[in-house]
């Protein structure tokens, strides 16, 4: 986390955990059937 | 309000979506030429699946690239081109499909490989690039991207030995150029040569500098062939932590002299690919039976738009304006270091995966 110079603090991430943190939501949204047969079909 | 930064912080903004939006709609693209050509018998007698999709990917990103180019408009996108993020994604989906057992297997013999490769290509690297008297912040930077793992190698490396912004251009540019012809070459020859789909994944793992083309060649020559190549990919990435803690060691010591700068252990983790956590972790929860990332499910479909948009960002980010710059040198050297490193990472591959460790 870094201090904004507007006063806020900026949460920022590297592009490496964000891309795990993305992959595990893909995977809990096929868990939850969010994605796939029962919720949005994506075909490749 | 700071009214500097706004109008930058919008214009970036802007790029990223710029950029995200033409990688996505040249992936759609790429992936309805893919499908058509798939059926289709080519000239020659050639089948139209042999062409699979990280070919169309790739070239379709280099066309976008040149238009882009040609237009003017190439720099507006490049904040949203992000092949990284893509190719990491889709390894850790990659992972949701593959069993722990396979990837611990596969993973002993991937280490054995990545520490006999690493070493002997990362020396001889260093060796002939001192023949042919490069800088040697730039041996350093091309010696780990060829060793270790390419395009992040060289970033890392460039972080421990301080080296300048346009030699890991240089380098980003050498790499990108000559892994794009190898993903399509090398499963070709591994064909020709009739190697099984683990030694075949282990060789293109070890042998292609960059994980994107790693990844493109074991799609092109198998699904088996895809698994392993990104399992000893992946653990290949796993030593850039220790390899630029030893560089960074190595200059501050031995180059510049300046003992009382030694980097602090901390560097190993801080440059270990966080990703590889989430490619074991997607794994184990395979083998556990909580995600499905197998076959038919829709968490392969993802991987594979995840990987078809690397290969397409691939595409987008390729560039030869800075190898005018640097004279042929480099180049020489980098392609000598590359027939080495190939040539010698099809023998270990043997050895270990086909001899010593096979996988079935």
């Amino acid at each position: 986390m870094s201090q904004h110079p507007s006063g806020k603090k900026k949460i920022s991430m590297s592009e490496d955990w964000l891309s795990v943190l993305l992959a595990f939501l893909l995977l809990l949204l096929s868990v939850l059937g969010i994605l796939g047969e029962t919720g949005i079909q994506i075909k490749f | 309000m700071n009214t500097e930064t706004n109008p930058q912080n919008m214009s970036k903004k802007m790029g990223f979506a710029a950029g995200m939006l033409t990688t996505f709609v040249l992936a759609y693209a790429a992936w309805l030429v893919s499908n058509q050509v798939y059926g289709m018998k080519l000239p020659f007698g050639i089948p139209g699946k042999v062409l699979e999709y990280p070919l169309w990917g790739a070239l379709i990103g280099m066309a976008g690239n040149a238009l882009l180019k040609l237009t003017g408009r190439h720099e507006i996108i490049q904040n949203g081109i992000r092949t990284e993020l893509f190719l990491k994604i889709g390894l850790i989906l990659l992972g949701a499909g593959i069993s722990f057992k396979t990837v611990l297997t596969a993973a002993g013999g991937a280490a054995l490989q990545g520490m006999v490769m690493i070493t002997s290509v990362f020396f001889f690297g260093w060796w002939l690039s001192g023949k042919f008297k490069l800088d040697d912040k730039l041996r350093a930077v091309m010696s780990t991207a060829l060793a270790v793992c390419g395009v992040s190698a060289a970033i890392a490396a460039a972080g421990s030995v301080l080296a300048k912004k346009e030699q890991v251009t240089y380098v980003t540019t050498l790499v990108i150029i000559t892994a794009l012809p190898l993903m399509v070459i090398a499963p070709l020859l591994a064909g020709a040569m009739n190697l099984p789909q683990e030694v075949a994944g282990a060789w293109f793992g070890g042998n292609i500098d960059t994980t994107a083309a790693v990844v493109g060649a074991g799609t092109i020559y198998g699904e088996e062939a895809q698994a392993i190549a990104s399992i000893v990919k992946a653990t290949q990435n796993a030593f850039i932590g220790l390899v630029s803690f030893l560089l960074a060691f190595y200059f501050v010591v031995v180059v510049e002299r300046k003992p009382e700068e030694r980097p602090s252990i901390g560097l190993i983790w801080e440059r270990f690919p966080k990703f590889v956590l989430g490619f074991v972790l997607a794994s184990v929860f395979y083998t556990l039976g909580w995600v499905d990332g197998g076959k038919g499910s829709v968490i392969e479909a993802i991987k594979n738009w995840a990987f078809m948009l690397a290969f397409v960002s691939m595409g987008l980010e390729f560039s030869t304006a800075e190898l005018r710059k640097m004279g042929w040198a480099p180049v020489i050297v980098y392609l000598l270091v590359t027939v080495f490193n190939t040539v010698l990472a099809l023998g270990v591959a043997w050895l270990i995966f086909g001899v010593w460790m096979p996988i079935k």
